[in-house]
C-alpha cells in the first residue's frame, strides 16, 4: 500500500511564489495527472514530491510519513523525465542495474529482475546496446524500465511522451496505463496534454498559476467544469465561450434575441460556454451565423460559424455532411442541458 | 554541395585567404622552414662561415646524454604539470558545479590566473619561495624544511611545477566547468533518484561524461609543458640549479643563444616541431572520433 498526501504545499523562488498553496489526497494504485498550460507549476509540484526541488511551506507525506527532509533515493520513488535521462555511457542493461547495484542487491537478483522488467517492456533484445543506438520509443521504454524495475512504491512520469510521434505517443499512453494497472503502482503524471490527460487519468489535477483549479475524475471535470478555464482546457476542441445577458424572457447573444429556457436560473450580464459537440440538429430558431470555414476530421467536420457582434467564430462538431458548404448561413441550437454559465469577473461557473 | 558560382571571378577567393595564408608563411612555414635548413648545418658562433652536415647534428643530441636527460626531465614535468593542475581543475569545477550563490564571483576568482603572464607567474612564485625573502620559506622553516630551490635541484623542479601547473589550472577550469554544464541537469537528477550520492555520481557519471574533454586537455595540458612555460622557467630558475629544470624547449634557448651553438639548437627545436606534430595528430584522430560513449 502506498498513498500520497499533499497538504497545503507552497512554492517560493526567492520572492516570487509559484505554487499557491494545493491540498491533493492520492489513493494506493491511483493514477493521479497533472495538466495545465506551461508554467503553471505542475513540473514544479512533481519535483518538490520527488525531492527534487525543496519544499517552501506544506508537507508532503508518502504513506502517512512525512518526507519533506528525506533525500530522493529515500523517498521509494522512481521517475521517468522528458528527456528520457538515460545514461549515455551505459548499455541499456547497466542503465536499469545502476539503481539496483546502488541498493547492493546480489549480482544473481539483479539480473533477474532486469531480465524480467526487460521482458515486460520487449527490450530484452538491445540490453548490451547504448542508448544513442536507440530509437525514441526504445529509449522512452528503458527509462520507464529503470523505473519499474527499482520496484518504488510511486512512479513520477515529466511529459514522458512529448518527446514521440504522435502515433507512438498514442500507443504509448495506452501501454503505460495498462502498465500501471498491472503493476497497482501509485502514480503521478504530468502532461500539458489534454487528451493525455483524459485519456489516462484515474483522476485529473487541473492546474492554473500554481492553484489547483479543480480536481476530480476526467469525466467529473469535463461535465461539471467549475471555472471558465477549466472549461476551455478540458475538451477537445475547445468550449466555445461567447458573451450573453440573459433576462427574464430572454438571452441575448451577439445581438440576437433568444427565449430564455425554463431551466435556466441565472441573471444578468454572463459568458455563456457550450461545447464543440453539444450542438444539436433541429428545426427549432437557435442562433444565426455563417459558416466561415470547414475542417473535415473523416468522421466529423468542424465548422467554424461567424455571428455579428461576436469576435471569435463559435465552433461546431457535427456528422459529415456534404450539404453545407462555405458561406452557407446555420442555425446553431444548444443543447440545453449543456449550457454552462460563467461570471465574466470572477470566470467561476454560475447555475 | 558547394556551389562554384558564388564566385564568377577566379581571383576573389584568394585574395579573401591571402591575409591569413600570408601570416602563416611569415611566422610559421617560414622560420620552421629555417630551423630545418640551419639543423644541418655547422656554423661558428659569429655566422662568418658554415657547413652543410647532413645529419650529424641530430647524430650528435643521440649521443648527447645531456641531451637524453633533458628529454626524460621534459616527459616528468610535462606529467606531472598536467596531472597537477588537471585534478586541481576537476576539483574546483566539481566544487563551482554545486555553487549556487556567488558562482560568478568565484568563477572569476578561479580564471584570473590566466591572465598572469607567464614570467610574471614565475616572479610571483620566486616571491613566495625566495630563499632569504619568501614568506612560504619562512612557514616551511617553522616545520623544519629547509627550502633553498637555488641548491637544492629537486625542491627546484618542485617550485617550476607547481608555478607552471598554477598558471594552467584556470584553463583547465574553463574547460571542465563547461563540460560539466553541458552535462543535462535530468541525468544528475536521475541518478541522485537511483541513489548515487554525490562522490558517487561524480565519478560514475560526470568523469565519464566528461572524457572528451579531459582527453582534449591533456593533449593541450602537455603541449603546455612542453613549450609554454620556457618563461616560468626563465624567471624561477633558469634551468638551475646544474641542468636540473632545463626542459628541452629551454635547453634550445640555452644551446643556442647562450652557447651559440646554432646548429644543434635548430636540430633541437626541429625535434620538438616534431613532438608537437605527433601530438596535434593523435588529437585530431582521437577527437575526430569523438570518444565513444
Amino acid at each position: 500500500m502506498s498513498t500520497i498526501k499533499i497538504e497545503q504545499i507552497k512554492k517560493s523562488y526567492e520572492s516570487t511564489q509559484v505554487i499557491h498553496g494545493i491540498d491533493i489526497e492520492i489513493n494506493h494504485g491511483e493514477f493521479i495527472v497533472l495538466v495545465g498550460p506551461s508554467g503553471c507549476g505542475k513540473s514544479t509540484l512533481l519535483r518538490m514530491v520527488a525531492g527534487l526541488e525543496t519544499i517552501t511551506e506544506g508537507i508532503v507525506k508518502i504513506d502517512d510519513e512525512v518526507v519533506n527532509d528525506l533525500e530522493p533515493k529515500d523517498r521509494g520513488i522512481a521517475m521517468v523525465f522528458q528527456n528520457y535521462a538515460l545514461y549515455p555511457h551505459m548499455s541499456v542493461y547497466d542503465n536499469m542495474a545502476y539503481g539496483l547495484k546502488l541498493m547492493k542487491l546480489p549480482k544473481a537478483e539483479i539480473e533477474e529482475r532486469v531480465q524480467q522488467v526487460a521482458e515486460l517492456l520487449q527490450i530484452e533484445d538491445f540490453l548490451e546496446r547504448r542508448p544513442s543506438n536507440l530509437s525514441g520509443g526504445q529509449r522512452q521504454r528503458v527509462a520507464m524500465g529503470r523505473a519499474i524495475v527499482r520496484k518504488p512504491k510511486v512512479f513520477l512520469f515529466d511529459e514522458p511522451l512529448s518527446n514521440l510521434d504522435a502515433k507512438l505517443r498514442v500507443q504509448m499512453r495506452m501501454q503505460i496505463k495498462t502498465l500501471q494497472r498491472n503493476l497497482n503502482v501509485t502514480t503521478i503524471y504530468v502532461t500539458h496534454d489534454q487528451v493525455e490527460a483524459m485519456t489516462m487519468a484515474d483522476r485529473l489535477v487541473v492546474l492554473k498559476d500554481g492553484v489547483a483549479a479543480q480536481i476530480g475524475t476526467p469525466m467529473e471535470i469535463y461535465d461539471n467544469p467549475l471555472t471558465q478555464f477549466v472549461a476551455g482546457f478540458i475538451g477537445s476542441p475547445a468550449m466555445n465561450f461567447i458573451d450573453c445577458e440573459v433576462t427574464d424572457q430572454h438571452i441575448l447573444i451577439a445581438g440576437q434575441t433568444l427565449t430564455r429556457p425554463a431551466h435556466i436560473t441565472v441573471r444578468g450580464k454572463l459568458v455563456l460556454g457550450v461545447r464543440p459537440e453539444h450542438f444539436i440538429e433541429s428545426q427549432s430558431v437557435g442562433l444565426q451565423g455563417k459558416v466561415e470555414m470547414i475542417e473535415k476530421l473523416g468522421a466529423s467536420i468542424l465548422l467554424y460559424v461567424s455571428c455579428e457582434n461576436n469576435p471569435q467564430p463559435i465552433v461546431i462538431q457535427c456528422d459529415n455532411n456534404e450539404n453545407i458548404k462555405i458561406g452557407d448561413s446555420h442555425n446553431m441550437v444548444f443543447d440545453l442541458q449543456k449550457m454552462y454559465f460563467f461570471d465574466p469577473d470572477s470566470q467561476q461557473r454560475v447555475s | 554541395m558547394l556551389k562554384r558560382v558564388h564566385y564568377r571571378s577566379s581571383y576573389l577567393p584568394y585574395l579573401l585567404v591571402a591575409p591569413q595564408i600570408i601570416i602563416t608563411i611569415l611566422f610559421f612555414i617560414w622560420p620552421a622552414g629555417q630551423a630545418l635548413y640551419q639543423s644541418f648545418l655547422l656554423e661558428d658562433a659569429f655566422g662568418l662561415s658554415s657547413e652543410f652536415v647532413w645529419f650529424d647534428n641530430f647524430i650528435e643530441l643521440y649521443e648527447n646524454p645531456n641531451y637524453l636527460n633533458s628529454f626524460a626531465r621534459t616527459g616528468f614535468f610535462s606529467v606531472a604539470v598536467a596531472s597537477l593542475s588537471m585534478s586541481f581543475a576537476l576539483f574546483f569545477a566539481a566544487l563551482a558545479d554545486r555553487v549556487i550563490k556567488g558562482s560568478h564571483t568565484y568563477r572569476t576568482l578561479l580564471i584570473i590566473p590566466y591572465a598572469v603572464a607567464p614570467v610574471l607567474a614565475g616572479t610571483l612564485w620566486l616571491f613566495l619561495f625566495n630563499p632569504t625573502l619568501g614568506i612560504i620559506t619562512y612557514f616551511l622553516d617553522a616545520f623544519g624544511i629547509d627550502w633553498n630551490h637555488k641548491l637544492n635541484s629537486s625542491q627546484a623542479m618542485g617550485l617550476v611545477i607547481l608555478a607552471a601547473a598554477w598558471k594552467q589550472i584556470s584553463y583547465n577550469f574553463l574547460f571542465f566547468i563547461a563540460a560539466m554544464h553541458s552535462i543535462p541537469k535530468s541525468l544528475i537528477e536521475a541518478s541522485a533518484i537511483d541513489g548515487a550520492g554525490p562522490v558517487h555520481r561524480f565519478f560514475t557519471i560526470i568523469l565519464p561524461l566528461i572524457s572528451p574533454t579531459t582527453f582534449f586537455l591533456l593533449v593541450v595540458n602537455i603541449i603546455y609543458a612542453f613549450f609554454d612555460t620556457f618563461g616560468i622557467i626563465h624567471a624561477i630558475t633558469a634551468g638551475g640549479p646544474g641542468n636540473s629544470t632545463e626542459i628541452l624547449v629551454y635547453k634550445v634557448y640555452n644551446d643556442g643563444f647562450v652557447g651559440l651553438d646554432l646548429g644543434g639548437s635548430a636540430a633541437q627545436s626541429v625535434i620538438l616541431m616534431f613532438i608537437v606534430v605527433m601530438l596535434t595528430v593523435v588529437q585530431f584522430k582521437y577527437v575526430e572520433r569523438k570518444v565513444q560513449y
